[in-house]
């Protein structure tokens, strides 16, 4: 038995359920059809962090939508589904210097964003950083914030955008194993271990085995599976509201509600996307420990209690592919976020189901097109 | 205290000296093997054999109370202690890789070294068995009192009750009784009926019937001092700031006793966080409700290079673990060339006819005392997570939120996220987990388990020793002849 609807959507990480979500509230059948677990991968294991600080200028637009979006995510989901999200914003992500090459960066990066009419991002020396966060060492010189920035709890808020998507009629299918994806009478044919489904649309937002969906359809996606780790510590006594991010050095750590810290900033780790996992390397996460304890010296005494890492796609300008197939017709691509996606999901999802039920690539997103890497596919 | 540094390198590490690591540490040994042994005590004998150097220097009536079986350990111990073995006490290892890497903190200090082969002898831990009110302040393992015995010669002060099953149970009251503790009740779960299968299992434990006279000789003297309740049920401990009562039925009739001190116990289950780390395969043991690594007949797990032994491997016991521990280190020493396979074998008959001998008793075991205090459904209020406070509760409504593994459950609720690593509430959750649409354990899960197994500092990861080949190797899994995995040890 085939089972059919207006659009199939692949992979229930948090880009996923928001597509699937906003193609529901514009009435369309939408089927998810996951193979592990709803958000098992990266939208549930990320470092959380709503940051539109440092984003590539290309990003920027869509960044600070979303940014809106998270800020009013009650509004979007209902408050009851909203709440456990911890969407926490208007603390500030900042990029703290340790060098004086990394102070004149973040100066040049002022500008220039300056010039191109934003006027989120500021430089703060080190008198203001103090105002903002306690403890750290005499090498911070000062740095570049962005005050509208936070973080949220990717678990739940994911969570929240699955409760949100079934309320609104999606159709979720977990542990189910795509085996070829066909195209007959205008219809996409999505063949698993637990039947056939069928719709007109298909939407790829299968994360770090975004390149590897593709495929099944003929298409080249140049993105690279890989994975991040991260490490949280037991509840501590200090009181850190911002963001903090490295310049030059491999950083980014914050203080959640329960006073735990977690770090990261794109440490790799190993990835098994073949056994569907992924873990840290306890050697690469030295340097992530010193380069904290240089920021932070008073830290050295807390204790790690847990790590764990993710699995993601990347692209090689680092901005996600955003759009449809050039080839394949009616097929989606929405993945390879370059570890910085979560921020951007609210955005994407509403522009994503938007571009589709209007049968017009939005503005906002027409930057990411796959097609910008015809070049590469040529080459390759 | 000896300021040694761990090499990084060895052929060999074990984890853990109890019987199981210190047989295996020792048989490796003769056979030319260059072996570190890693254990978080002062000194070796494991759970079993905690102190017993220092406990028989020390002359005193704890003598009769520990008993023969615990002095038993005295020549494996000074065996260990002449062999040609890099033996590293108050360490602990918080990593484990399939490519035999091995992160140890020694004298607080982190290092990252290689073994061609490890062997995981790090033991069990007593079921958590959570009731209303298991976190009051009192209320403690029976194993944890055992080891308080041993350790320090400390004992519970005041009226105390001892609740839960096993011989563990019943020889921690016995052992009490005799040390002058004021005991007011043995509140066991098992009801002892003598039912078809058990009257199997009882024939079965034939080879090792003395252990059974030694249980009942427990039990009948316990019998003429301290009341003891049987098919025990609904217990509950209360107090205002820690307990003053604790209530249950028994055969169906409610009793409350006042006490000050709680014990409690409901079997042991393997501690296998290390191979989970490493990668290795675990399985549900449903016979006796726990997870444990697949091993082969010489404890060998799915990670080529790792092994594990004793009640690591699967509870089994002392006598056992001694045995497993020189199966693994035979068939070690074959893979390091030390050994042929005919001497291998030669020598493992033997073991093997002993190894049958004491594994005869478990049937009986299993079959006389079931898990009991974590056989019963939770009260929804019930805390599961001591770290993080979270209630069986909770878990339900992550369950019923779509959570169907305990990975997505412990990422929406904070469950296992604690200093403990999950170790003391993920029996405990995967029941709940599973008692709702009876999802079977295997798709339930087990926590993922990443380093550390323990807590280190920020400061000490910065500051951690590690080869420089380790820096260089990109590629970190290498590949050595697959294990083959025919039929378990149990
Ligand atoms: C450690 C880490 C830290 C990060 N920190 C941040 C941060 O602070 N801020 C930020 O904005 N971003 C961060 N990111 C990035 C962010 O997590 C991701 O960009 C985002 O979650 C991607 O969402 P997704 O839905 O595309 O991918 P995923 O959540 O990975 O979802 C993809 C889903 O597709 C499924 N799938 C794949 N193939 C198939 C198939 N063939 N059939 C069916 N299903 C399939 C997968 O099982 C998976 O569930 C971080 C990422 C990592 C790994």
């Amino acid at each position: 038995m085939t089972r059919s609807s207006d659009i199939i959507v692949i992979g229930a990480g948090i880009h996923g359920l928001s597509c699937a979500f906003h193609l529901a509230c514009e009435k369309r059948a939408v089927t998810i059809l996951e193979k592990d677990v709803v958000g098992q991968h990266a939208s549930s294991v990320n470092a959380g962090g709503l940051r539109t600080l440092l984003r590539d200028i290309p990003e920027i637009p869509l960044s600070l939508e979303s940014q809106k979006r998270w800020e009013n995510l009650d509004q979007i989901l209902g408050s009851k589904l909203a709440k456990p999200a911890k969407v926490t914003t208007n603390v500030g992500q900042i990029g703290i210097a340790v060098e004086a090459s990394e102070m004149e960066w973040c100066k040049s990066r002022a500008n220039e964003t300056k010039r191109l009419g934003y006027d989120y991002e500021e430089i703060i020396d080190r008198k203001e950083l103090d105002k903002l966060i306690d403890n750290l060492s005499s090498e911070c010189l000062g740095g570049i914030i962005a005050r509208k920035d936070g973080h949220a709890s990717p678990a739940n808020a994911t969570q929240a955008y699955r409760s949100a998507a079934s309320a609104a009629g999606v159709r979720i299918h977990e542990r189910v194993v795509i085996d070829r994806i066909t195209r007959k009478d205008q219809q996409w044919i999505v063949h698993t271990d637990d039947g056939a489904f069928e719709a007109p649309v298909v939407v790829n937002c299968s994360g770090a085995w975004g390149h590897k969906v593709a495929e099944s359809v003929g298409d080249r996606l140049p993105i690279e599976c890989q994975a991040l780790s991260m490490m949280v510590t037991k509840r501590v006594g200090f009181n850190i509201t911002p963001v903090v991010i490295g310049i030059d050095q491999p950083l980014s750590f914050k203080q959640t509600d329960i006073g735990t810290l977690v770090i990261g900033g794109g440490i790799p780790a190993k990835p098994e996307p073949d056994l569907s996992t992924s873990k840290p390397y306890a050697e690469r996460l030295i340097e992530s420990a010193k380069t904290l304890t240089r920021f932070f010296p008073s830290f050295s005494d807390v204790q790690i209690v847990r790590t764990w890492s993710g699995l993601e796609g990347f692209t090689p300008d680092r901005m996600p592919i955003i759009g449809p197939s050039t080839d394949a017709e009616n097929f989606w691509h929405v993945c390879g976020f370059s570890a910085h996606g979560f921020q951007l999901a609210p955005e994407t999802g509403f522009r994503v189901a938007r571009s589709i039920v209007n049968n017009q690539v939005d503005n906002l997103i027409a930057p990411f097109t796959p097609s910008r890497f015809q070049i590469i596919k040529k080459v390759s | 205290m000896t300021k040694k540094t761990p090499r990084l390198n060895y052929e060999l590490v074990v984890i853990g000296a109890g019987p199981a690591g210190m047989s295996a540490a020792v048989e490796a040994a003769n056979h030319r093997l260059d072996v570190a042994v890693f254990d978080m005590q002062p000194a070796p004998g494991g759970q079993i054999y905690r102190n017993l150097e220092g406990n028989s220097a020390y002359q005193s009536n704890l003598t009769g109370i520990l008993g023969s079986s615990y002095f038993d350990g005295a020549p494996l111990i000074s065996e260990f202690r002449s062999a040609k073995i890099d033996y590293f006490p108050r360490s602990t290892v918080w990593h484990l890789r399939a490519d035999g890497a091995v992160g140890v903190t020694v004298n607080e200090a982190c290092h990252l070294i290689r073994a061609k082969y490890v062997l995981v002898a790090s033991g069990a831990m007593e079921r958590p068995a959570p009731f209303p009110g298991w976190t009051l302040p009192g209320v403690m393992g029976a194993g944890a009192a055992q080891t308080l015995i041993k350790a320090s010669h400390a004992i519970p002060s005041g009226p105390t009750a001892i609740a839960g099953t096993g011989p563990l149970a019943i020889l921690v009251a016995y052992q009490l009784m005799k040390m002058g503790l004021d005991l007011r009740g043995l509140l066991l779960t098992s009801n002892f009926s003598m039912r078809p299968g058990k009257s199997v299992a009882l024939l079965q434990a034939w080879p090792e019937i003395r252990e059974v006279f030694k249980g009942l000789k427990w039990l009948g003297a316990l019998s003429r001092h301290v009341p003891i309740y049987t098919g025990v049920d609904n217990l509950v401990a209360s107090g205002e700031d820690r307990i003053e009562n604790v209530t249950f039925q028994s055969r169906g009739k409610n009793h409350t006793l006042s006490v000050g001190t709680l014990l409690v116990h409901d079997g042991i289950v393997p501690l296998f966080e290390l191979m989970a780390d490493a990668g290795c395969q675990l399985d549900w043991f449903s016979g006796e409700t726990y997870w444990m690594p697949h091993t082969n007949a010489w404890g060998q797990t799915t990670c080529a290079r790792i092994f594990a032994a004793g009640d690591a491997q699967g509870v089994g016991g002392a006598k056992a673990a001694r045995i497993r521990g020189a199966l693994s280190a035979l068939e070690i020493a074959r893979l390091a060339n030390q050994l042929s396979q005919d001497r291998r074998d030669f020598q493992a008959k033997r073991l093997r006819h002993q190894l049958k001998k004491f594994l005869s008793l478990r049937p009986l075991m299993r079959a006389q005392f079931p898990e009991g205090l974590s056989a019963t459904l939770l009260p929804p209020e019930t805390i599961v997570c001591r770290c993080e406070e979270i209630t069986s509760k909770t878990i339900l409504d992550a369950h019923r939120a779509g959570a169907t593994t305990i990975n997505q459950m412990k990422a929406l609720t904070r469950c296992g996220m604690g200093p403990c690593q999950g170790k003391m509430c993920a029996p405990t959750a995967t029941r709940v987990l599973s008692s709702v649409d009876q999802i079977p354990i295997e798709e339930i899960q087990s926590y993922r388990a990443r380093f550390p197994g323990r807590p280190l500092s920020l400061g000490q990861l910065a500051q951690m020793n590690v080869s420089p080949e380790f820096l260089q190797n990109a590629k970190i899994d290498q590949e050595i002849d697959k294990p083959q995995l025919t039929g378990t040890a149990q």
